[in-house]
């Protein structure tokens, strides 16, 4: 639930919307309600009959008034109110005798808020300029009803106001009905007082709405309100706004493209039949495969060729056998560029992450200057579920460092994703990947099959998680598969651990030989960070694999607070 | 009428391998790489290979200044993440900048997104396919003059710009779960294009979408909003987007239907919303795509890749009629897709805090409003006389005379030959020949739109 328009209740929209008719005023209205509520809580306090003083609660005598709790709701200026009760016409008055007696506690709230408030925010709110005026020529109405039941338990109306709001969601009541009578009670004066800039629909926009509010059109004292739209906007009617609707018929400037020329058909499956595409399919992935010999991971090239291969069948006019023979001499370029980053621009790329973020742009620029933009960001997703990632991600959390969007705006809740997923990969106390894993992380980015292989088993240390104080958990939990189990890493604390792991280790290492010269050159970082940051648990062998790479990152680190 | 066998229709499919190559940067969640993650998951499962692929023109600044202004499509061409300070003030003018970030590529991107969508409504236009699917198009928000919620050039408007030259009236559907405000606006005006949008509203991004907003002028009742409230679920969707559809469909009757398949309003991909399915989002598109219509197939917000990529990805097997296994075959970001490497997703335990009863409220409000609508038909009656009037020189005359316009060459116009002229035909003939739809139908005058909202009013009345 959205707490913020939780506070005020039915009253307070209905106070909202006697200034103005804007639900976003209405909003915020409530919104400042609630935090003159939470405050009122906090310290205990509550407001005297006249609203004049905010009081201990023991002051006044306490009188029976919980009955009235269930009507303090949430004003939701959905659409909901709006269809129940377009056509109740009872003007706001005639609605606030009828209902007023169950909406006591809340306008008490309401009114104890409004009286915390600044002067000018309250006059701002009901839509007077910060001349001061009267504001309680807007309260009248609602203090006269309600001083018979303002002592009420401040707490009480809290809580009636949060159950209020739960079952509002079901249950329409009668100050729903009230608030939307008085927005639209209020439509004609803010058109009036808007109409000046641009023609503004929504004054105007509905008919019966309309007609009610000529009907009941009443409050003269708003016509200098202005709403204040928090959330709420207008659709602009104007040139500057709408579209220039093509008159009839269709024609196309001279100078204008014909866009088939320029569209690329890659692939049209009209020319041959499906099982003919198919054998086309196989041979070519069978062909491609050769060419390719251990290294292409046999799914994943095959999709990439599937691709290649249909467009080479188009650009020659589905000649299969043609095709097939581009084909076999243009598998070098049929390979994908991303298996071509060298280990050099991988750690460039990563240092440029953890300094710049997600900017590509400045990674590119500072970087790794020999891929472009857009390489880095293709680059990125395939890198981001390799295991390199996870080891990444736990040196830094980098994840979470630049949001700086609107903190406020409910659009964005991506960040929260975001910021789970690193958090989630960044969950380990401190950062010691195991040995394994890291030159994983290596042998993926150099060779598909053996990262493919090892995005499967990979989560098999996460077994070793509950023995292990949970030092490998923030590694593997962006593991792809959840419940595999490697009987190799199950037995992590015992000393039959560290050499399985060792053999493991170097098995990888072995199969990632070209990694093991980068990590060479930062093999003489010294021995106490691997104390630190291995509590001292690891094999000699896995430790010192994977110490480069945490020193590695450290360094990166430093780096960065420099940036 | 002709046809009723199956619903196989022709699908193009639109995709430039780039458009997965653009980042918006740290911690933004629109994320062009589900683009490509969707590309790469339709050829795991073969897809590709039942429809027609294209790899789209750029869009030139030129065509995207149809409906954007000059000095905004300038802007967008030139500003850089290195030049931004010297664009400060204009960024702040075009509302650039913070939701709607300077990245490197932007304009690219723009061209990417808007030529596959436009590229596809001319594909429709010349009735060379039954269904454009375009899943880089999504940037519905965009204003005129103005960037907004991610959007810089709104695609979907020249899109249906695009398809006006062909189609008296266009149907814009929106089931992202933000209002295509952008949409909505540009074409509140006008009974040619209906806009329906469904979609969460309250205190919420674009903060429009309201259900009394219903257009303005010629265009009143031509604005469908549905607010909906969190938590909506597959079946109750269903429950509203069919009667809602199939009375418009009724009642507006369009030639021609742009959907934007936003995927912000899945379960899960958003915090606590909607909670749809990938089979319940894709239910929407399986019933616009029943109405047998040209459709245009759009993608739109959605910002969880893998989900991004798995909704789309079975939509476009809809399209296909293709039935696709749930079991996910390898693809390059298969890892993206753990824990359970399947395509179909399960809604949350959330509350469905929309009722039967409020929905059916809206329902029949809004089956009220389009009661408002002059009939379809009867517009199409008058309309037919009108072909006897000179194409060229009553077009050239209604024509803003600062438009550059020259007479084009006759077999360059391209009409919508019969508005619900069945797909099967071009798939025999000359389907490449566009000479063969040089016949010009006039659809619509000034005059006759004029006498369109008389006989709303006195609907209105009565």
């Amino acid at each position: 639930m959205d707490g913020a328009s939780s506070g005020g209740g039915g009253s307070s929209a209905g106070g909202g919307g006697r200034g103005g008719s804007g639900y976003g005023v209405v909003a915020r209205f409530s919104q400042c309600l609630a935090e003159f509520r939470t405050w009122l809580r906090t310290n205990w306090l509550r407001f005297n009959a006249d609203k004049t003083d905010v009081v201990l609660p023991s002051v006044e005598s306490s009188s029976p008034g919980g009955s009235a709790t269930s009507d303090d709701h949430e004003f939701d200026p959905s659409a909901d109110m709006l269809v129940h009760d377009f056509d109740d016409e009872r003007t706001l008055e005639e609605e606030e005798m009828m209902e007023g007696e169950t909406n006591f506690s809340s306008e008490i709230e309401d009114l104890a808020r409004e009286g915390d408030m600044p002067i000018h925010e309250l006059l701002s709110l009901y839509g007077y300029d910060s001349t001061v005026r009267l504001p309680e020529e807007d309260e009248e109405e609602e203090e006269e009803e309600e001083e018979g039941e303002d002592d009420e338990d401040p707490d009480h109306d809290d809580h009636s106001g949060c159950s209020g709001e739960n079952k509002e969601e079901n249950i329409k009541d009668s100050s729903g009905q009230e608030d939307e009578t008085q927005s639209s009670n209020e439509d004609p004066s803010q058109s009036v007082a808007s109409q000046d800039v641009q023609e503004m629909i929504r004054p105007r926009r509905c008919k019966y709405f309309d007609t009610n509010s000529e009907i009941e059109e009443e409050s003269e004292e708003d016509e200098d309100y202005i709403p204040s739209e928090d959330w709420k906007k207008e659709i602009m009617v104007g040139s500057m706004f709408q579209a220039e609707i093509p008159v009839g018929v269709c024609r196309y400037r001279e100078n204008e493209k014909v866009y088939e020329n320029d569209d690329q058909l890659l692939w049209d499956p009209e020319y041959l039949p499906e099982d003919k595409v198919i054998v086309f399919l196989k041979d070519a992935s069978r062909r491609t495969g050769d060419e390719k010999g251990v290294e292409a991971i046999p799914e994943g090239s095959h999709i990439k060729d599937n691709e290649q291969a249909l467009y080479e069948l188009v650009k020659c006019n589905f000649d299969t056998e043609e095709a097939l023979r581009r084909l076999r001499f243009n598998v070098k370029a049929a390979r994908e560029e991303l298996s071509v980053w060298t280990e050099e621009e991988c750690r460039n790329f990563e240092q440029g992450l953890k300094a710049y973020g997600k900017d590509f742009h400045l990674i590119q620029a500072n970087k790794v200057r020999t891929r472009s933009v857009g390489e880095c960001v293709a680059f990125y997703y395939m890198w981001k579920k390799s295991e390199r990632y996870d080891f990444f991600a736990q040196q830094t959390r980098f994840g979470k460092k630049k949001y700086n969007l609107h903190p406020g705006v409910t659009d964005y809740m991506d960040r929260l994703l975001d910021e789970s997923e690193s958090a989630a990969s960044s969950r380990a106390p401190s950062p010691p990947p195991t040995a394994s894993s890291s030159s994983n992380g290596q042998s993926e980015k150099e060779d598909g099959t053996v990262g493919a292989h090892n995005g499967v088993s990979s989560n098999g240390p996460g077994e070793m998680v509950t023995k292990e104080e949970g030092k490998g958990e923030g590694l593997h939990v962006n593991g792809p598969t959840g419940g595999h189990k490697r009987p190799l890493h199950a037995e992590t604390d015992t000393n039959g651990y560290e050499a399985d792991d060792l053999t493991t280790d170097q098995k990888l290492a072995h199969m990632t030989a070209r990694n093991e010269s980068d990590f060479d050159d930062k093999s003489e970082r010294p021995a106490k960070k691997r104390r630190v940051n291995s509590s001292g648990r690891e094999s000699p062998g896995s430790s010192e694999f994977f110490q480069e790479a945490v020193s590695h990152g450290k360094a990166e680190e430093l780096e960065n607070t420099d940036d | 009428m002709v046809h009723t066998q199956g619903t196989r229709r022709k699908v193009c499919y639109y995709y430039d391998q780039d458009v997965g190559n653009y980042n918006y940067g740290q911690g933004h969640p629109m994320k062009p790489h589900g683009i490509r993650m969707t590309h790469n998951l339709l050829l795991s499962y073969s897809l590709d290979q039942k429809m027609e692929i294209y790899r789209p023109h750029k869009t030139s600044a030129e065509e995207m200044t149809k409906y954007h202004s000059n000095d905004y499509i300038k802007f967008l061409c030139s500003i850089r993440p290195d030049n931004m300070p010297k664009y400060s003030k204009q960024m702040q003018r075009f509302s650039v900048g913070e939701d709607c970030p300077v990245f490197d590529g932007l304009f690219e991107f723009c061209q990417l997104s808007t030529g596959g969508a436009v590229a596809s409504a001319v594909k429709l236009n010349k009735q060379q396919t039954d269904i454009a699917v375009s899943w880089a198009g999504n940037l519905h928000h965009a204003k005129k003059s103005e960037a907004s919620g991610f959007c810089y050039g709104n695609d979907i408007l020249l899109v249906i710009l695009e398809l006006l030259k062909c189609h008296q009236r266009v149907l814009y559907i929106d089931i992202d779960i933000q209002i295509g405000d952008g949409i909505e606006e540009a074409f509140y005006t006008t009974d040619q294009v209906m806009t329906v949008s469904f979609h969460k509203y309250g205190e919420y991004f674009q903060g429009t979408g309201d259900l009394r907003d219903i257009g303005a002028g010629k265009g009143r009742y031509y604005a469908v909003n549905y607010p909906l409230r969190d938590g909506i679920d597959d079946e109750y969707y269903d429950a509203i987007f069919k009667p809602v559809m199939s009375k418009v469909m009724e009642m507006f009757q369009p030639s021609a239907v742009v959907l934007q398949c936003g995927l912000d309003s899945l379960s899960g991909n958003w915090l606590d919303c909607f909670n749809l399915t990938i089979k319940g989002h894709a239910k929407c598109v399986e019933l616009v795509k029943s109405f047998n219509l040209p459709m245009l197939m759009l993608g739109g917000g959605g910002y969880t890749t893998c989900n991004v990529a798995r909704c789309w990805t079975y939509e476009t097997a809809v399209a296909l009629d293709t039935e696709i296994p749930n079991e996910l075959p390898y693809n390059n970001y298969f890892k993206y897709f753990g824990p359970d490497f399947k395509l179909l997703i399960s809604p949350s335990n959330m509350t469905n805090q929309n009722t039967n009863e409020y929905l059916e409220k809206i329902k029949q409000w809004f089956f009220e409003n389009l009661r408002m609508l002059p009939h379809a038909p009867g517009t199409q009656m008058q309309v037919i006389p009108e072909d006897a009037i000179p194409k060229e020189s009553g077009d050239e005359d209604e024509e803003d005379p600062d438009k550059r316009i020259s007479i084009c060459p006759s077999d360059k116009h391209i009409a919508c030959e019969e508005e619900f002229s069945d797909s099967d035909e071009e798939g025999e003939g000359g389907r490449k020949n566009s000479s063969n739809f040089k016949k010009v139908k006039r659809i619509k005058t000034q005059d006759e739109k004029e006498k369109e909202p008389e006989e709303k009013k006195e609907r209105r009345r009565s």
